[in-house]
């Protein structure tokens, strides 16, 4: 759809909000399942994976002018996601961390206790070193595609992957003593 | 468990985070959510980029260059302030000195390409003057801390040295202002308590041990700053509630929370949840744990506890205020929806018995359903209540506009602020009032004031940090 506007005798075509909005929808929903991905390995939590997705959805659509022209809307839009789930990590001060229901426990999933000691160990690693393990180790991303959604170098990728490993590697080891 | 290879740490991520996925159906209802936000915001106003595509091209690499090279120089000059390590222990706050002669920040109406900017997490002002923001300086590859106070409205900002070791990634930090002098930070960092205070502008800063605990909130009253600290699972304390003279002096325990309100924090989550609210020798502590929320109103300064009925629909958070020992508003709301069903309670015997103001959003999915009363037409959930008398309340909302009622919570209207930074945007963060007229709100991108009752807001110039 698109809508003719007149100005000083000529006639630009120009797209429809409606237009604009369904061509990035289009766009986006085929990153919609590694963005959820991205954002329960970030959050470990459903209902907090889904908001935080929406919530860039939104963010993406206003700042989508600031997308360069002809590049690749994945690395630029798992960023936005990567930046949303740090905000929630951060917390607006009232907000209440939700379970999935209520009663909701950790081992509800049927779960080992060795999963729930990796999923906390996880959830204690710090921001960066825990979207590079979850960027390559949960979404399986090569690591010139990590490093361009953790906006980083892939030198510096690889080393905050090592870094997050080691972590895990001691906060199990620990768990076991 | 060990992780030995990278094939094996593969799997057991997977393993681990698998069962943690949304069912099916998530990404079609997060289209469906985002597109009815989208569609309510407004269309943009000013063109993003004004300029033709070459000029406009050189001027953002440009401003890229610039940026980058003030990036480089904040890395250095905040060296010393690396909040990228977490903390291991109990969150080492040292008294500080200032820097010899504090460089005084006075913001732009627009950044200089070579500045930073601050992005405050949260505000507090004491006097319609004298103002305090915590939040952080971001560059390309880190984020760095930073406290500004301001003793002339918000036209200018100064910084404030602040040395506290916190993991950004995983705080929750607030800040309350008694004067230009008294000032307490307070929260929670990679699942440590922090509180400290100063009563000498940010000369100094005073930290209080509260071992295993985390501190939710911090409110002033009667000559006294108090601090409610909450306890998470994995690291089992009591909660306790402890006083200090807001001109400052020695921390007393005040005691611990009444059981209602002390259990720990559900879900494994490090982030307090409890808030604080008084009003003369009158308190109130409401957990807004959605799994056990609870209400308790002490009238003798904190000696005795009761427990107080909470209305709100089961699975709700809530937000607390009041206006007098009486009269008492409660905003709760369901959030994970858009729009988040919310509903409006007040009291006018300080929460003994709640009448219901205002509610929408319950009349479908829920069991039994419940019809629409007054209007509150938000779509977000509320964050923060500033409750100014019978009649005229504030509301902060998450992905939404501030509201506020001038019929004592019945109606609410919008307020007049840029939708495309409030609703349209991320939603508000936060507002607080010092008297009737004065105020303030904030988004990341701003913080806002008014001196006239809130019929009109300004948006104060932003505060930056010079690059080099």
């Amino acid at each position: 759809m698109t809508s003719l506007e007149g100005r000083s005798g000529a006639v630009d075509v120009v797209p429809s909000r409606d237009a604009e909005a369904d061509a990035f929808e289009a766009e986006l929903r085929p990153l919609l399942q590694e963005a959820v991905r991205l954002a329960t390995g970030m959050l470990l939590s459903a209902v907090e994976a889904e908001d935080a997705v929406q919530d860039a959805c939104v963010r993406a659509w206003c700042r989508r002018a600031n997308r360069r022209q002809g590049t690749d809307l994945r690395p630029w839009f798992l960023g936005i996601v990567a930046n949303q789930c740090r905000e929630v990590r951060r917390g607006r001060w009232w907000r209440v961390v939700r379970s999935d229901k209520p009663g909701d426990s950790s081992d509800a999933h049927g779960d080992t206790s060795a999963l729930i000691d990796l999923r906390d160990a996880i959830a204690r690693l710090p921001y960066r070193r825990r979207l590079v393990i979850v960027l390559r180790y949960y979404l399986d991303l090569p690591f010139d595609e990590v490093a361009a959604a953790a906006d980083c170098s892939i030198d510096a990728a690889k080393a905050l992957a090592q870094r997050g490993t080691a972590d895990l590697q001691r906060a199990l080891a620990g768990e076991q003593r | 468990m060990s992780v030995n290879t990278e094939e094996e740490l593969n799997r057991l991520v997977h393993q681990a985070i698998d069962s943690r996925l949304p069912g099916i159906g998530v990404e079609q209802r997060v289209l469906e959510h985002a597109r009815e936000r989208i569609t309510r915001e407004p269309a943009p106003r000013i063109p993003w980029m004004p300029l033709g595509r070459g000029v406009g091209g050189a001027f953002i690499a440009l401003a890229v260059i610039a940026l980058l090279g003030g990036a480089l120089g904040l890395t250095l000059s905040l060296r010393n302030h690396s909040t990228s390590a977490p903390a291991k222990t109990a969150l080492p706050i040292l008294p500080t000195s200032p820097p010899a002669t504090p460089p005084v920040v006075v913001p732009p109406t627009a950044a200089p390409s070579t500045a930073l900017v601050f992005t405050p997490t949260a505000v507090s002002f004491a006097t319609a003057s004298d103002g305090w923001t915590i939040g952080q300086v971001c560059n390309p590859s880190t984020c760095a801390l930073a406290v500004y106070r301001t003793t002339d409205a918000g036209t200018r900002w100064m910084p404030v040295h602040f040395s506290a070791k916190v993991d950004l990634g995983n705080a929750t930090l607030n800040i309350r202002a008694a004067s230009s002098a008294d000032v307490w930070i307070w929260g929670a960092s990679d699942g440590h308590g922090l509180l400290v205070a100063t009563h000498n502008g940010g000369v100094s800063w005073q930290s209080m041990a509260v071992g295993n605990a985390l501190v939710a909130d911090v409110e002033l009253a009667q000559g006294t700053a108090w601090a409610v600290t909450t306890c998470s699972i994995p690291k089992p304390c009591t909660a306790t509630l402890f006083s200090q003279p807001v001109g400052g002096g020695a921390w007393s325990d005040l005691g611990a929370l009444p059981a209602a309100v002390g259990a720990p924090i559900d879900n494994n989550s490090t982030i307090p949840l409890a808030q604080l609210v008084r009003i003369g020798d009158d308190a109130w502590i409401l957990d807004a744990n959605q799994q056990g929320p609870a209400l308790v109103r002490s009238q003798n300064n904190g000696r005795t506890w009761m427990s107080l009925p909470l209305p709100c629909t089961v699975g709700a958070t809530a937000i607390l205020g009041a206006s007098s020992p009486d009269h008492v508003m409660l905003a709760c709301g369901n959030e994970g929806a858009f729009p988040a069903p919310q509903e409006v309670w007040t009291s006018s015997d300080g929460g003994s018995k709640w009448i219901l103001r205002s509610r929408e959003g319950y009349n479908s999915g829920f069991s039994p359903p419940a019809a629409n009363v007054g209007s509150i037409d938000s779509g977000g959930a509320p964050i923060g209540l500033a409750v100014l008398s019978t009649t005229t309340a504030w509301m902060a909302n998450d992905r939404e506009d501030d509201l506020v009622t001038h019929d004592g919570g019945a109606t609410w209207i919008h307020a007049a602020l840029p939708p495309d930074s409030f609703g349209g945007g991320g939603g508000a963060e936060g507002i607080g009032f010092v008297d009737s007229q004065h105020g303030w709100t904030f988004v990341p991108g701003g913080i806002w004031t008014t001196s006239d009752g809130g019929t009109t807001w300004h948006l104060l110039p932003g505060i930056t940090v010079p690059a080099a």
